[in-house]
């Protein structure tokens, strides 16, 4: 293992302190370069969802204006941004100090590192909630039509710092011949798509759609899915018969006809979909998490526990799941491609996200459609992000599965 | 195995029923459909009118309301949907104005030979592929093979169909192969070897991107087991005796690595039902998935609600036939 | 390991293939066998409705004796004969001894024959080709060839002539028309055409039980249909209607024979019964794939040309213009893109006659605000929304100038087109005068405001349409830099017309299909809002009511066309739509096919094509 090599944390008596199974199986999965970079890609592409506002707009960060006062310097980008892009970029950063702060006391002794990362997860949320407050008192969205490139053309504007890609997602060339299914260019690297907009903007705001709907519809399903396998793993009998036949026939209906059949019903905004493939994909996780939760009910220290008289949830959730969790991550994983594919498809059928929010699959549709023309060059990027995407999720499921195969855990 | 099957099927009806209930409390949670016309505004007095007629209309095709649009309470509503299912009447269809049953009729058999052709497809790929990797494990063979099928598996169908029918299917690049539908147009005046050339030349692009994902999973699959077995006692005691590799692997490996792939064909059906949406939707074939496509779209409910329980009643049949089928391979395999 | 590839190996191999050729086979041998099963009860579907009177048919011979069919042998027959003329009581009298010959008449070209198939595509599959109940424009396709009327239309003079009736007088005050029915005119299961069957089709056309609203509401004007004796029938209208004539002799006439059923009811219950007396007969429909009909064997008028004509349905471009270039079909509609790329390649060009016009039938695209939500009460808001859209720009870009702008509801090559009206232009400066002009200014969120109004709305357009959705997309944006947030929702079409016909929308992209002479009483006139009508966006102008009601009752057409130039100026001011365009028609015929030029006004119609022996393909 290459991680443990910071000596200086190794001074307490104690040492090397102990490494969970879970960190054991996470550094084993870790090994292969592919794997690596595939974490460090998805990383990236989330990174990219959350930040795209600040990374892809066609307005300015900086811009100086002439009004009858003179030239004044305004920020239309950051008072473009919703109150939600606000609490989003709180929200991971949050996340990501949470990570680092684990990362980095890892090799501490257990007792301190306990009490530190439980200050910093304290202080980090606290600081989030109050950041959070702050925003929602005191940001307005604002709606914003300016069309500051053509204010700086007619020199009503000046001194302006764009975002690095110069484009929003739904604005375009001025009409013309010219400026629709551009090739890629120095102004638009991607190339432009058959309404003149920025290929690559729309990419890169297409990737919040995707990891959006992912991770939120795969929490929904965890959450779903620990509950009723856990219930049904533990208490066993009545619960167990009752809940597996509940997994059998919601199984039993092909996922995307239980989809469409949901849509048809409920709608289908962005939430409505997060929420519909939440609700359809929970049985897999149900059914793993079971199987683990009727082994591990017969172990010894579970035994222990309840004869030593320890609420139910605290079994349950403290001694229980954290052993029974990895099939389900594992799973996770998968079903996380799996929702990917879910979303770009329907947007593709054109009963995905609204347009014109950019997604994968809508971009897909746009370009490949049989009922429009068929530009290559406007098909690739999407198709290929999407296909990244989903084999990144893949080889980590694979990984992650070998590595917690009991047979290979070293 | 008489009295298995029996016993089998009679455990299928617990499901079905417990089925017929959700999918019957999905489509009653439809909103606008109890407060009909209560939410429109008023003052627009024959749009309100027209709106209310809609929504009754809805409600006398799905059976909410009797014939003078009293509400019928909704124990009675299931047993009279229930009754009408039994005898074969699956309601009408609000967009083609056409019994559900005669659609469903019309539309399934086109899905079912597309999936079960891919379906073999797949198994000639896979069955055999999965076999050379075992082989061949921890060599270069086995390796292109993982990661060409873990490649496959993620390439989206939506890029790979409109990727297919842009270039191969496209007067602008390659004509190939025909873009829609599933026969030429001028069947009527065609030879039987002619029609069948024909429909194997229209579904190829269909098939093709109906049956790549499934190669991976399959494979993966026959390669475990295969390996598993490859290492067992009693292929090393078949090798001792001195039989040829050949007959080692055909008899005794295969053989015995032949449960799982029986299951799989079970697993695969639903997978590929809902596939056939996105596939037919790509190539304008008109079955079961573009008809539930259109209804979703045109909030069909009774379609909606027939074709949930239809593909339902599908994947149970497709699983009871793979559990006979498994009985029938190792008797020692009874229901828990 | 080891594992060389025996002889069993090979057999088991071989053993495996042919079990999987034989599945093969069987599955391709199912489909075959239901399509042949399909196809002939379908056959028998058909035969059944003309088979009930064979025994008519005998009798009718008998009586008649056999009789050659008068076609117009070798185009010697000409339009002699025909008289047009205004009796003293100042009524109008036209009649022709025999059926008018198409225009461009193809009997007389050298290389001319019969026979031979047409084969068409339909973008969509009709539901139900019934005749009158709700249309598709594919059902319509299909019934105009085996229906007929009483008059025709012809389509170089757009005079009415009479077709299935000899002769027919229309008073001079225009209210009453009687027609002379053709003693010679059999529906295609040999019956006579009589009067009684005009007024059984004018009776299920108007019977509330019968499901065609739609087509019933043109015809609320006449006030009676009666039969005199066996070959006369006079229609009474209510009030004088410059359409009446081509109302009551175009009304499509069904044999009373056929759908004569017990229970009117029942009409509505059929989907595939279509039995008329024109010179095909609709021979089998195979779902999903096509529509064949058949030369009508008892035609009582010129001999159809095309022993069959076939109506495939392809719903996607690319694949019809696949189908059209491996001489699949013969005939097909271009897209703006396809045309732009095949209309000067030579290989093409050899292969195929292309046509570009505008024909009376393309019709206008627009978008529908509903005057009756609050950001379009406003007379000058419409107009700027309209200034906020550069179509000319539009027109290039996305239909690569393959269209003409509107600036009203008529079509661009009707007569009924005010040509000195310029469309707005684009002037978004002007644009955001006259908003602040009426009223809205910018909010604190960067919307425009007019008191608790924020100019925020949803744009429902049909989700089939990818044009439709970038068109919305850019309009989007030009209204977002004046301050305007414009929501973009995709709807099926059937869900989106409920939704019209429920006037639950805030703004509607759609299109209507032209004609030669519109009526816009449905669309414009402020009471067909209440009885919905197509006036969902609750146009109400009085001067345009005044005009629209002196227009219908107008018989003199240059007097009428004034007026409708000057409803067109009104509705221009008034701006109820953005008028967006008309797009080209764009056809590509195949050559074999001869004598396909397009009328001026109406644009392309089989009536006069034909194929020399030389290029048949079908026999």
């Amino acid at each position: 293992m290459t991680e443990i090599t910071s000596p200086s944390l190794l001074e307490t008596p104690l040492a090397p302190p102990p490494r969970s199974y879970w960190s054991l199986a996470i550094g084993k999965m870790l090994r292969p370069w592919l794997v690596k970079l595939c974490v460090l890609y998805i990383g990236l592409v989330l990174l990219i969802s959350v930040m795209v506002p600040l990374i892809a707009s066609g307005k300015p960060y900086e811009i100086q204006i002439h009004t009858s006062h003179g030239w004044v310097t305004r920020f239309p980008l950051l008072v473009d941004l919703t109150t939600r892009d606000y609490l989003t970029f709180l929200a991971a950063a949050m996340l990501i100090g949470i990570i680092l702060a684990w990362r980095l006391t890892r090799h501490m002794e257990m007792q301190r590192r306990r009490q530190l990362r439980m200050t910093i997860a304290g202080v980090l949320i606290g600081a989030a909630a109050v950041g959070g407050a702050a925003v929602g008192i005191l940001h307005h969205n604002r709606f914003d039509g300016t069309d500051y490139r053509s204010l700086l053309k007619s020199g009503a504007a000046r001194g302006a710092v764009f975002a690095p890609i110069r484009w929003g997602y739904a604005e375009m060339e001025p009409l013309s011949k010219n400026a629709i299914n551009e090739l890629p260019s120095w102004h638009h690297w991607l190339g432009t798509d058959r309404s003149g907009r920025d290929v690559l903007s729309r990419m890169l705001w297409a990737s919040r759609v995707a990891m959006g709907i992912g991770f939120v519809s795969q929490a929904i399903a965890l959450t779903l899915g620990i509950l009723v396998g856990a219930l049904m793993g533990y208490f066993g009998s009545v619960f167990d018969l009752l809940g597996m036949r509940l997994v059998e026939m919601v199984e039993a209906i092909p996922t995307f006809f239980l989809i469409l059949t949901f849509i048809a019903i409920f709608g289908r905004s962005i939430l409505m979909i997060m929420i519909i493939l939440g609700v359809t994909g929970w049985t897999g996780y149900a059914r793993f998490l079971r199987a683990e939760f009727l082994r591990i009910r017969q172990l010894d220290y579970i035994v222990a526990a309840r004869a030593g008289g320890l609420p139910l949830w605290r079994i349950l959730f403290r001694h229980m799941l954290p052993n029974g969790l990895t099939p389900v991550l594992v799973s996770a994983s998968f079903g996380l491609a799996g929702a990917v594919t879910i979303e770009s498809s329907l947007s593709y059928l054109g009963i995905g996200v609204r347009p014109p929010t950019p997604s994968w699959g809508g971009m897909l549709n746009a370009a490949g459609n049989p009922a429009t023309v068929f530009h290559w060059f406007e098909a690739l990027p999407p198709g290929f992000a999407l296909f990244l995407i989903v084999l990144a999720f893949n080889i980590v499921g694979e990984a992650l599965r070998d590595a917690i195969d009991p047979k290979t855990l070293s | 195995m008489l009295s298995y099957i029996i016993r089998r099927i009679l455990l299928m009806f617990p499901t079905l029923i417990g089925m017929t209930f959700i999918i019957f409390a999905v489509i009653r949670m439809a909103p606008g459909l109890t407060t009909a016309g209560a939410h429109f505004a008023p003052g627009m007095l024959g749009a309100h009118q027209s709106q209310l007629a809609e929504e009754h209309f809805m409600e006398r095709r799905l059976h909410l309301v009797n014939r003078h649009g009293q509400p019928i309470p909704l124990a009675i509503q299931y047993v009279q949907w229930i009754n009408r299912m039994i005898h074969g009447n699956l309601g009408t269809s609000i967009k083609f104005s056409e019994p559900v049953t005669k659609l469903v009729l019309q539309r399934l058999p086109v899905t079912l030979v597309i999936n079960v052709i891919s379906l073999i497809i797949i198994y000639l790929v896979a069955v055999p592929g999965g076999m050379l990797a075992a082989v061949y494990h921890g060599r270069l063979v086995d390796r292109a093979f993982g990661i060409g099928s873990l490649v496959l598996y993620s390439l989206p169908v939506i890029w790979v169909g409109s990727m297919a029918i842009g270039f191969l299917a496209n007067p602008d690049y390659l004509n190939w192969f025909p873009s829609a539908g599933l026969h030429a147009t001028n069947t009527s005046h065609m030879s039987y070897l002619q029609y069948v050339l024909d429909y194997a030349w229209h579904i190829t692009l269909p098939v093709l991107v109906l049956s790549y994902g499934g190669f991976a999973y399959l494979a993966k699959q026959v390669r475990g087991s295969y390996l598993e077995n490859l290492f067992m006692d009693f292929t090393r005691t078949a090798r001792a005796k001195g039989l040829p590799p050949s007959a080692v692997l055909l008899r005794h490996v295969t053989q015995n690595s032949m449960l799982p792939m029986i299951t799989i064909i079970g697993m695969t059906v639903p997978g590929l039902l809902g596939g056939s949406v996105i596939v037919e939707q790509i190539f304008s074939i008109q079955g079961m998935g573009r008809l539930m496509y259109q209804a979703t779209y045109a909030r069909d409910l009774p379609v909606i609600q027939s074709m949930a329980l239809v593909s339902a009643a599908i994947t149970l049949i497709c699983y009871l036939l793979v559990d006979i089928a498994y009985h029938a391979v190792d008797p020692r395999v009874t229901y828990d | 390991m080891g594992n060389r590839f025996t002889v069993k190996d090979f057999i088991f191999l071989c053993i495996f293939i042919v079990i999987v050729v034989i599945l093969g086979f069987t599955l391709g041998s199912y489909n075959y066998l239901t399509h042949q099963v399909a196809g002939l009860r379908s056959d028998l579907q058909s035969m059944e409705a003309q088979q009930t009177s064979e025994l008519y048919v005998l009798k009718s011979i008998q009586r008649t004796g056999l009789r050659t069919r008068r076609g117009p042998a070798g185009g010697k027959s000409t339009a002699t004969g025909d008289v047009r003329k205004t009796l003293p009581n100042g009524s109008r009298y036209v009649m022709f001894p025999n059926p008018p010959l198409p225009p461009y008449n193809p009997y007389t070209k050298p290389d001319f024959a019969y026979g031979d198939w047409l084969v068409e595509s339909l973008d969509s599959e009709p539901n139900r080709i019934m005749p009158y109940v709700p249309q598709s424009e594919s059902a319509a396709t299909i019934q105009a060839s085996v229906l007929e009327s009483l008059l025709v239309r012809n389509p170089l003079t757009l005079k009415y002539d009479p077709w299935l009736a000899r002769s027919y007088t229309m008073s001079k005050n225009g209210l009453k028309i009687t027609f002379v029915i053709r003693r010679r005119a059999r529906f295609s299961n040999g019956q006579p055409v009589l009067a009684r069957d005009v007024v059984f089709s004018y009776d299920t056309l108007m019977n509330p039980k019968v499901n065609c609203a739609p087509l019933r509401s043109y015809y609320t004007d006449i006030k009676s249909c009666r039969a005199l004796s066996a070959h006369r029938v006079v229609f009474t209208f209510k009030q004088p209607y410059f359409k009446a004539l081509g109302m009551a002799g175009g009304l499509p006439i069904i044999p009373k024979s056929v759908y004569g059923f017990p229970k009117i009811s029942q009409f509505n219950s059929h989907g595939k019964l279509l039995v008329g007396s024109g010179p095909y007969v609709l021979k089998r429909w195979t779902a999903g794939q096509q529509i064949v009909l058949t030369r009508n064997p008892r035609y009582w008028g010129p001999r159809p040309i095309f022993n069959r004509l076939v109506y495939r349905f392809i719903t996607n471009p690319q694949a019809s213009l696949q189908s059209l270039l491996a001489g699949q079909i013969d005939a097909d509609g271009l897209e703006p893109s396809q045309w732009l790329k095949y209309h000067r390649k030579k290989s093409f060009l050899t292969k195929f006659t292309t046509y570009k016009y505008l024909s009376s039938a393309s019709g206008y695209n627009f978008i529908c605000w509903n005057l009756t939500k609050p950001w379009f009460k406003d007379r000058r808001t419409r107009v700027a929304l309209a200034m906020l859209v550069n179509e000319p720009a539009m027109i290039k870009t996305f239909m690569h100038g393959l269209a003409v702008q509107n600036t009203g509801p008529f079509n661009p090559v009707s007569p009924q087109n005010n040509r000195h009206i310029k469309p707005i232009a684009y002037d978004p400066a002007m644009a955001q005068t006259l908003l602040k002009k009426a009223g809205w200014t910018r909010g604190a969120d960067g919307l425009l405001e007019r008191g608790k109004t924020t100019f925020r709305f949803g744009l429902t357009i049909p989700s089939q349409f990818p044009l439709g959705k970038r068109i919305a997309e850019y309009i989007k944006q030009q209204f977002a830099s004046a301050g305007i947030d414009m929501q973009i929702n995709p709807l099926d079409f059937t869900t989106l017309l409920q939704k019209i016909n429920h006037r639950h929308f805030d703004a509607v992209m759609l299109g209507w299909s032209g004609s030669i002479e519109n009526d816009p009483y449905q669309i414009w006139y402020s009471g067909s809002y209440k009885n919905e009508g197509s006036n969902a966006g609750d146009f109400d102008d009085p001067l345009a009511d005044k005009l629209i009601i002196e227009g219908r009752r107008t018989l003199n057409l240059r007097k009428r066309m004034h007026i409708w130039h000057k409803l067109q100026a009104e509705i221009y001011r008034q701006q109820p739509y953005l008028f967006m365009f008309t797009a080209y028609d764009l056809i590509a015929i195949n050559k074999r096919i001869k004598n396909t030029k397009p009328y001026p006004v109406t644009g392309i119609a089989p009536a006069d094509w034909f194929v020399p022996l030389a290029l048949q393909k079908y026999r």
